[in-house]
């Protein structure tokens, strides 16, 4: 979906006790530097996803926030530590894997289909 | 040498009483024991009264090792008491752990840091100890240069109330009541809170997150590590579970992982995902040993130096109360009580 053939990806999914709303731990590494503000200051003009980012009042993605929500939630954004340079963030984000992951992303498919005069 | 030591513990909440457990379960040696906590009062542990004390600077005449289960302050408020007594005090609290002067021991991990104290061990972060016992034979044998961790912490690791709340938030939740919110910064039960402990205002992680890479670098004597960690909160009663994506500076295979890990004590391979074989926290409840498993070539590097692992430790044991009675038994093994 990106095109990006080389993307080099690894990942570890652990099913958890918990109703609705997926949650992702993401650890994010950039072929330029990117800072925490650039990377919230693009998300917040993007579609699908809201930035819930403020963690000193108790606000960042949580699979209950998430539920039923159109947009997937993206917040404790920031450099990773364990790089010496600026081209890796840590991310966290919580999606409905019902509506985003099935439901809702289809019937925008749907929608797209029709605005670009292909149905 | 002594046959026989002199045993106080200072706190008896979820870790104090698993030390009092612990230290029966492993019979250790102990004469008297001395339970201490905020007021003087009859207590029934575990099936036993004791008479507790509130603990004062001069409590500790006569004891040989202080198992300290409460808080940083009170840790820090009582240290020259223990030291000046001639006790050995082992911590479980954040109060000395970076202190140069105190070491951060996990026994299976850097025993050998126990000879140089003056009189303080600390024991780590409970995610920390659980993840070095299984990184830290790999580290040995391969050299490790960069780890990131994904925690899934359970609720008893914020102490008994954590526990009692969310086992409280789900007899609400059948019942179609409220739920009661106070251990935690929101509803645990049915959600994840990537919050634990308070944040870094410099760069935004948590402190949970900070210890992990600040006591991995101070017991591994490896001060360059690499390490980034996000720690949630998961609804879950017992055992951390932690997805540890490693990197080393020479190549490591999964086979030759699980051998390192097969020979290692303190940590068991559970790798057998065809037969639903791999680390739960379930299956970790209780146990000493932290469980290894899902281990893989780490597929995103064209090279063999990554892996992958997820590792299950129960918290209260590997990462508090066990920990502390295992530095113990080695403090007498190494005559250095």
């Amino acid at each position: 979906m990106l095109h990006a053939p080389e993307l080099m990806i690894s990942c570890t999914s652990v099913r958890v006790p918990i109703a609705r709303a997926h949650s992702e731990s993401l650890n994010l590494e950039f072929e330029e530097d990117i800072t925490p503000e650039e990377a919230r200051e693009i998300l917040r003009t993007a579609e699908g996803v809201k930035v819930v980012d403020d963690p000193l009042n108790g606000l960042y993605p949580m699979p209950l926030d998430a539920t039923a929500k159109y947009d997937v939630l993206a917040g404790r954004i920031r450099q990773d530590i364990s790089r010496n340079d600026k081209k890796g963030l840590d991310m966290f984000i919580s999606g409905d894997q019902l509506l985003r992951g099935a439901a809702l992303n289809a019937v925008e498919i749907a929608e797209h289909l029709v605005k670009r005069g292909l149905v | 040498m002594k046959t026989k030591y002199n045993v106080g513990l200072v706190g008896v909440g979820a870790v104090g009483t698993e030390m009092i457990k612990v230290l029966k379960e492993r019979a250790f040696p102990c004469g008297k024991v001395q339970v201490f906590a905020s007021r003087e009062r009859d207590e029934q542990i575990l099936g036993e009264t004791y008479h507790v004390l509130k603990a004062d600077e001069n409590s500790f005449a006569g004891m040989d090792i202080v198992l300290f289960a409460g808080k940083t302050d009170v840790a820090i408020q009582l240290k020259d008491a223990v030291v000046k007594a001639g006790a050995k005090m082992i911590d479980n609290s954040r109060a000395f752990r970076q202190d140069p002067d105190v070491p951060l021991v996990v026994p299976q991990v850097n025993a050998e840091d126990l000879d140089w104290n003056k009189g303080v061990i600390a024991n780590p972060n409970c995610t920390t100890a659980i993840m070095l016992e299984a990184v830290a034979p790999l580290h040995r044998a391969k050299k490790l240069k960069r780890l990131i961790a994904s925690t899934y912490q359970a609720a008893s690791g914020a102490g008994a109330p954590g526990l009692e709340e969310l086992e409280l938030q789900m007899k609400e939740y059948v019942e179609g009541k409220p739920l009661t919110v106070k251990a935690f910064q929101h509803q645990l039960t049915y959600n994840l809170i990537p919050h634990i402990d308070k944040f870094d205002e410099q760069n935004w992680y948590t402190l949970e997150e900070l210890k992990m890479r600040n006591e991995a670098r101070k017991m591994l004597h490896h001060p360059d590590l690499l390490l980034s960690c996000t720690c949630v909160r998961v609804p879950i009663a017992r055992a951390h579970s932690e997805s540890l994506n490693l990197e080393f500076e020479e190549e490591i295979t999964p086979g030759e992982a699980r051998e390192i890990l097969q020979a290692s004590e303190g940590v068991r391979v559970v790798d057998d995902p065809l037969n639903g074989g791999y680390p739960m926290p379930l299956d970790a409840t209780g146990k000493y040993d932290v469980l290894a498993g899902r281990i893989r070539q780490d597929i995103s590097r064209t090279d063999r130096r990554g892996l992958e692992m997820f590792v299950s430790g129960d918290q209260l044991l590997r990462g508090a109360a066990l920990n502390a009675v295992e530095i113990a038994e080695h403090l007498v093994k190494r005559g250095l009580v």
